[in-house]
């Protein structure tokens, strides 16, 4: 059990660290159209419906807190948020077959848009700025496809390391196909 | 069947209570005091930062190939019209000097503080933009080590870009004046009328512009175009430092007072450098 623990810490870690660095440092570089995809929630979808809500929770939390660190305001807000997104993912961590892969791009997809209109509906919202539509056309839905474009990328090399942190769990042919 | 539970001994929902009483401790521990993350800035600082830098190093290495694309010809060209503009500015700087040292003359006889004086400040670059695209934050590569402090502002170029909010031993997080929770008070240079700046995340992506709110001009004297500079009575923001132009003015609702948008005079799409003054308005006031 030891070895597990260890394993999950280093994976969720690492992932943590090296995506927010792409997010902030290289892909805010490459935005189209102003927006950059959100790699942190990616890690955060990854991490939920490939290894169960637990898991999912704890990476939500991580990159969460390192966005708040960076954020400056409303400390705890992105931990929360995110720890909620690992979690619901997590829920749908039963119906998890590795290949097929509609189910992750539907669930980041959908986490994308919620986050992204719980973040309008408490800071634009409330404050006045009653135009979802303009909201939805040029942020949020721009940032969900770019994101869901990314995380194409990073699926293969999660499942591998999902089935690296979980590898006794893994072993024999549980589900068909 | 469900092996998963026996391998952890820590049920799933202690830790779901857990982190969520954390997170919105958290929240209000924000609130109350204004805790920003104490101890894991040093994590920031140490394990994020570094790396922060040598990307942004690299990236703008790799960009820095695609933006200047120009011609020999016409660098050449925009050198001489460069120096010719320089020359002149030269020469008006120097009748300022004049100016000023008169200036100051006469204010130490009447025994007053000159208003817009030189202020320190140090050069930073920025070397991660932003965690949202909500929010227009970004980090730079100073921090408490090099004097920089919370609410200390952020001007690059000749405008000003922003307010620091949190920072860390070498690193610190900007917000900047379009950031749509951002309000600064301002006022319109000729005529001293002030008003309220406020950044707006739509106006930006729309227009390039950021919103001007309750200015008080009761005799129609502004127009637009006019310069839009931090105002006296700003709490947070230095006097004097310019912020844009006007685009477009109008009665607001109530007829007392008119609303209406203006250009940042700052590119914020392609922030670099940027240079953060050292004196608060605080310490100014004492």
């Amino acid at each position: 059990m030891r070895k597990y623990f260890f394993k999950a810490v280093i994976a969720i870690v690492g992932s943590v660290y090296i995506s927010f660095l792409l997010q902030t440092s290289v892909f805010s570089r490459f935005g189209i159209a102003g927006i950059s995809p959100n790699l942190l929630l990616i890690v955060a979808c990854m991490f939920g419906f490939m290894l169960g809500s637990k898991f999912g929770m704890v990476a939500g939390f991580m990159c969460g807190l390192v966005l708040d660190i960076f954020t400056g305001s409303y400390f705890g807000m992105n931990s929360i948020i995110y720890m909620y997104v690992g979690l619901l993912n997590g829920v749908f961590s039963t119906f998890f077959y590795g290949d097929d892969i509609k189910l992750p791009i539907m669930l980041i997809a959908g986490s994308d848009v919620a986050v992204g209109l719980i973040i309008y509906g408490i800071f634009f919202f409330l404050n006045g700025n009653s135009d979802i539509v303009f909201y939805l056309t040029n942020v949020i839905i721009p940032e969900a496809v770019y994101t869901v474009i990314v995380s194409l990328a990073y699926y293969y090399p999660f499942k591998q390391l999902s089935t690296w942190v979980d590898k006794e769990e893994k072993r024999g042919t549980r589900f068909i196909g | 069947m469900n092996r998963r539970n026996s391998k952890s001994q820590i049920p799933g929902n202690f830790i779901l209570i857990t982190l969520t009483i954390i997170g919105v401790v958290l929240l209000f521990v924000n609130y109350a005091l204004g805790f920003n993350g104490g101890p894991l800035k040093t994590v920031a600082n140490y394990v994020f930062v570094p790396m922060q830098r040598g990307l942004d190093f690299v990236g703008s290495s790799i960009s820095s190939g695609n933006e200047d694309a120009k011609s020999r010809a016409e660098l050449l060209k925009e050198n001489e019209e460069l120096r010719a503009e320089n020359d002149e500015l030269t020469t008006r700087v120097t009748n300022l000097q004049l100016q000023q040292t008169e200036l100051d003359d006469l204010l130490t006889l009447f025994e007053l503080q000159s208003t817009y004086s030189e202020y320190d400040s140090v050069g930073a670059h920025v070397v991660a933009k932003g965690t949202s695209n909500w929010f227009s934050t970004f980090t730079i590569d100073k921090g408490t080590a090099d004097g920089i402090k919370e609410d200390m502002n952020v001007i690059a170029g000749s405008g000003l870009v922003g307010i620091v909010t949190s920072a860390g031993t070498h690193y610190s997080t900007v917000r900047s004046i379009i950031d749509d929770t951002s309000n600064v008070s301002a006022m319109v240079l000729d005529t001293d009328d002030i008003c309220i700046v406020s950044g707006s995340l739509r106006l930006m992506t729309e227009s390039n512009m950021i919103s001007i709110e309750s200015l008080e001009d009761a005799d129609n004297s502004v127009n637009v175009g006019a310069t839009i500079v931090t105002s006296n009575i700003s709490d947070k923001y230095l006097p004097g430092l310019l912020i844009g132009y006007v685009d477009s003015l109008e009665e607001s609702s109530g007829g007392l007072t008119k609303t209406g948008t203006m250009t940042p005079v700052v590119d914020f799409k392609h922030l670099k450098n940027v240079l953060v003054i050292k004196e608060t308005k605080e310490t100014q006031d004492q």
